[in-house]
């Protein structure tokens, strides 16, 4: 094991490993590394080009900055800069806040209209603004009063069911969250930390999720076992089975990243001097080790939160995630193609959507990753 | 036993020796375990999926005809009564015999044949595109990192970062509408639909390749970048070579070792672009054959296919890890 | 008299760097004499590799040389176009970098590189060039040279490729050889080695020397002029022997005390110079050195001292010398 662990370092340089896709679904991540995160940096990002030049830089900040901040607020003061990254997280969490309290203010907002099959039932919002009621004889129509952003192919708001389905994005990737931040966490800082086995084991799994097409393994465990699942957990079994799939797919990533810090930690003076004066190694994990993987998890689970909603969208897209008539970005994509020569509307709504959450949700990544890498420069 | 198969077998035999004899046993040993490895546990876990889904095609392929004993028969023929590791143990070893079995749907033919149908407007989508963002996107990223805070520079980034976080099925409806658009117009526009054409191909294969373009943008980028600023820039610099010998020999032959080895996961991600771009652009490819496949149940399909796809991303990785090898001295002689 | 070959004049290289603009090097002036080695000395951040790196006119961004002249062989570099500085970049100014270890580029073998250098700037053919380059491997004395030419970097011990830096940096006859702390990186033992070997072919070949390090027992024994560099200035300049024996700056005194040396008294403390250097982006009026210097005056914090002759051949930028 010895031997092969070592080979690993040699050979599969962590560049590699780090450079590798997790999800396999919409975009494959750039990783958080600091090489990477150069990348993802904002124009204005100057590269260190010499050695002088940063050790100018490091002199030229060091003296400057007067009073010693922690360096959590330093990174929170950095990111407070970063007017793309702020205006991005505002917009982001508008659209999420809106997707779970909307609802109950958009049932009562709208005038009464006649609708029923012979237009002769009054109807308030609390009918028509429900994302799954139908009304035929007012299909495909274009935005009104009534009906903000149109209604789509059978009758049913679109803003409504918009909000339904950013409603399951978050859910979904909250889900995910959970998963993906718990497992890599307890895993990663193991490996990391004792190495041996778990070590082993995270990077076989590894491989094995790396070579998997991911996507398919999400829609196979959502079309075998999507019936199981809503039978035994009502109609949010489906989204926890994608969750499930996604979490799956999504932490070895994180794993990896939490253990490449972790070992990074292990070597460090303060960590030394704790193990010197008699810290059990779990003390020295989590008062140590743990609360500086903050930064690394949080600019990785950023990144993941675009790879799990994009993840989430193209399980449902491909018809294998959240089942008509409810709603989801990707379902409401799918079922609006159709209709893009007669009332293209219905599909720029939801596609406009995705693509400001996923843009946002992207500059608020790079944000972090700028704020919060304690390797970058200022 | 076909043709394709005993190809793939010489070639991957040839390709494993030329290999061993440039880098070396110990390096091919460890690769080749890894991927044995990865095949082993991918078909596994495809295969458990498969075996413990409720509900079998037996239903679906008898329909009106459903009786105990006729399915109870049915289910003895596909071998489906076995318990599950004897089940497992056949399964490998008719792959290993390159017998993916018969589809559940289509009993006259085998997975092979269904493979061999789709498989070619698939690979064709993958490799153009794929082929188009390399020749695009690394030019353009060297590009990018070479005039690093310039105004170039960042219009690139703005566009790779665009292009890189969007997915393609935000783009091709946007891209749908302006069709739609365009020809209300009479103005003549792209096919949306089919392939086999020239007219049918393009639009599908630029949107597939948008996306990877991208990547490999900010990729190239980032790793150019990273090169750089290397000492031994600056030492080709200080002995007077020309500025465009200091790019492409000196930087970009150093970029190019992680650009290689991001080929193995891009493929895993192009998967899933073909996946959407065949969906949307009705393309008679294997991500259509494989949707209908999973909502029909017909597991013996999906397994083929994800075994190869398996194979696929696990083969690329050790051709790159071989070209990785080949790229960087320090790997072959340690 | 020997002619002028390098005349440097009131060069100044700033970094336009997000916290404000580093003044690396300001108002520096030296020159240098063919065949003659000169010394520049000062602490890490004093400015002296970016005074190297700016005569071969390699600073990048966000750095620039904002003004100054550097006149080699009476031409002025700055006002070279991109095909003069090819030639002038390893044919008649050449290089060698502090960490051999990354100076060279991982993915060629030794060989290559220096034929690369060989044929970029002397029109000779393929086989001409290796023949030169086994030539310029042997004098460096790296044994089996024609062998290990074919070999990559990483096969290479620290002090080995260094001498594979000198023979291409020595391959192209250059007039002048810039050393940028070249033995800072190498064991100590190999230290002298190396220094031993590049002055004795610098003598061969002709070569005037630029040797930048930090390290004043390295100036001693191989370099005929010094300057000292503190807080991206001159503050002192005088031929090797007068600034051991009689400094005129605080500075130069300061550090000649914290060097060990090994006829000092037993027991005598080594003493260290206080403080930090200067922050360079907003450098205070007056002299850099002042928050530091034992001899501070009042006048030291609000007039800058001038780098004049204190002495014969020898020029210091202090109120109070010696």
């Amino acid at each position: 094991m010895q031997i092969d662990d070592k080979s690993r370092e040699t050979t599969d340089t962590p560049k590699r490993m780090e450079m590798f896709s997790s999800t396999g679904l919409g975009v494959p991540p750039m990783p958080p590394t600091a090489a990477n995160i150069k990348d993802l940096g904002p124009a204005s990002d100057s590269p260190t080009r010499t050695s002088i030049q940063a050790e100018l830089d490091a002199r030229a900040e060091g003296i400057s900055d007067e009073k010693p901040i922690s360096p959590f607020r330093a990174s929170l003061r950095r990111f407070a800069r970063d007017r793309r990254a702020v205006i991005s997280l505002i917009i982001v969490v508008f659209i999420f806040v809106a997707s779970i309290i909307g609802p109950f203010i958009y049932e009562h907002i709208g005038p009464t209209i006649k609708g029923g099959f012979s237009s002769n039932i009054v109807e308030g919002p609390q009918v028509y603004h429900d994302p799954i009621h139908q009304e035929l004889l007012r299909s495909d129509q274009p935005p009104t009063l009534a009906y903000p952003l149109g209604t789509d192919r059978v009758g049913r708001d679109i803003l409504a069911r918009l909000l339904a389905g950013v409603n399951v994005s978050v859910q979904v990737a909250f889900l995910v969250l959970l998963f993906d931040i718990g497992l890599g966490l307890i895993v990663g800082t193991l490996a990391g930390y004792y190495g041996g086995l778990i070590d082993t084991f995270l990077a076989r799994f590894t491989d094995l999720i790396f070579a998997f097409p991911a996507l398919l393994f999400a829609s196979v465990a959502a079309a075998t076992l999507g019936t199981e699942f809503t039978d035994r957990l009502g109609p949010s079994g489906r989204l926890i089975l994608v969750s499930l799939a996604l979490g799956i797919t999504i932490w070895p990533q994180m794993a990896r990243y939490v253990r490449g810090q972790t070992l990074q930690l292990k070597e460090q003076q303060f960590i030394e001097a704790s193990r010197t004066v008699g810290t059990s190694d779990r003390g020295i994990i989590t008062r140590h080790i743990v609360p500086n993987l903050f930064s690394i998890v949080l600019t990785a689970a950023t990144l993941d939160i675009v790879g799990i909603i994009i993840g989430e969208a193209t399980i449902s897209l491909l018809g294998l995630g959240v089942q008509p008539p409810g709603s989801s970005l990707g379902l409401m994509i799918s079922e609006a193609a159709p209709m893009i020569p007669v009332a293209f509307h219905e599909i720029l709504f939801p596609v406009l959507t995705l693509a400001i959450i996923v843009l946002c949700l992207s500059f608020v990544g790079d944000g972090i990753g700028d704020a919060f890498n304690p390797r970058r420069k200022d | 036993m076909n043709v394709f198969a005993i190809l793939a077998v010489v070639v991957l035999l040839a390709f494993i020796a030329y290999a061993t004899a440039r880098i070396g046993p110990r390096f091919m040993v460890r690769r080749l375990a890894g991927l044995v490895f990865v095949l082993l546990g991918v078909s596994f876990i495809i295969f458990i999926l498969g075996f413990f889904a409720p509900g079998d095609a037996v239903f679906t392929q008898l329909g009106q005809h459903y009786t105990p004993q006729a399915a109870a028969a049915l289910r003895h023929a596909y071998g489906l009564d076995l318990p599950w590791y004897t089940q497992y143990l056949n399964y490998l070893n008719r792959l290993i015999h390159f017998d993916l079995g018969t589809s559940f749907t289509n009993d006259t033919r085998t997975v092979w044949q269904i493979l061999q149908l789709y498989v070619p407007a698939s690979v064709q989508l993958g490799i153009s595109g794929t082929v188009l963002a390399l020749i695009v996107g690394v030019p353009l990223g060297i590009l990018a990192a070479v005039r690093a805070n310039s105004r170039v520079d960042a219009s690139l980034q703005a566009v790779g970062l665009v292009f890189y976080a969007l997915p393609s099925f935000v783009i091709i409806p946007l891209f749908f509408v302006a069709m739609v658009s365009l020809h209300q117009r009479g103005i003549p526009t792209l096919a949306t639909s089919g392939w086999g054409t020239i007219d049918s191909e393009i639009a599908p294969i630029a949107i597939f390749g948008l996306g990877i373009f991208a990547y490999y943008l900010r990729l190239t980028r980032a790793s150019m970048l990273e090169v750089l600023g290397q000492d031994y820039v600056r030492t080709a610099r200080a002995k007077g070579v020309r500025e465009r010998v200091v790019v492409w020999r000196h930087a970009f032959r150093n970029a190019v070792i992680p650009l290689l080895t991001a080929v193995g996961p891009a493929l895993a991600f192009a998967v899933v672009g073909v996946f959407i771009v065949e969906d949307f652009f009705n393309i008679p490819g294997i991500g259509e054959e494989t949707i209908n496949a999973i909502s029909q149940r017909d597991f013996p399909i999906v397994q083929g296919v994800t075994i190869l796809l398996a194979s696929a991303v696990v083969f690329m990785n050790l051709v790159t890890d071989v070209a990785y090898g080949l790229a960087d001295p320090r790997i072959k002689t340690q | 008299m020997a002619q002028r070959l390098l005349d440097v004049q009131n060069l100044r290289t700033h970094f336009f760097t997000r916290s404000g603009v580093v003044k690396a090097v300001e108002d520096v002036s030296f020159y240098l004499d063919e065949g003659e080695t000169l010394g520049i000395v000062g602490e890490s951040g004093s400015g002296k590799s970016v005074t190297s790196l700016s005569v071969m006119r390699l600073i990048v961004p966000p750095g620039k040389i904002v003004g100054g002249k550097l006149l080699f062989q009476d031409e002025d570099i700055l006002d070279m176009d991109e095909d003069d500085l090819y030639n002038l970049r390893g044919g008649k100014i050449a290089m060698i970098f502090q960490d051999p270890m990354t100076s060279l580029n991982p993915v060629y073998t030794v060989g290559f590189q220096i034929t690369e250098a060989i044929r970029a700037h002397l029109k000779l053919d393929k086989s001409a060039a290796e023949k030169r380059t086994v030539e310029m491997m042997d004098r460096v004395r790296i044994p089996e040279a024609r062998g290990r030419m074919n070999d990559y970097p990483h096969q290479f011990s620290g002090g080995m490729r260094q001498r594979v830096m000198i023979a291409m940096a020595l391959s192209c006859n250059p007039q002048l050889l810039i050393a940028d702390e070249p033995t800072t990186a190498l064991d100590v033992t190999i230290q002298a080695q190396v220094l031993e070997l590049m002055k004795g072919l610098a003598q061969e070949f002709r070569t005037a020397t630029m040797l930048i390090t930090h390290d004043l027992g390295v100036v001693a024994g191989t370099c005929q002029r010094v300057a000292v560099m503190y807080a991206g200035r001159i503050v002192e300049e005088a031929p090797t022997k007068t600034i051991f024996a009689n400094p005129a700056h605080p500075y130069t005194q300061a550090m000649l005390t914290a060097v060990p040396r090994p006829d000092a008294e037993r027991g005598a403390r080594l003493e260290t110079i206080g403080g930090q250097p200067p922050n360079l982006v907003n450098l205070p009026p007056g002299c850099s050195f002042a928050p530091r210097c034992r001899k501070a005056q009042p006048r030291c914090l609000r007039e800058r001292p001038l780098l004049e002759t204190v002495g014969p051949e020898q020029k210091a930028a202090c109120f109070y010398p010696y």
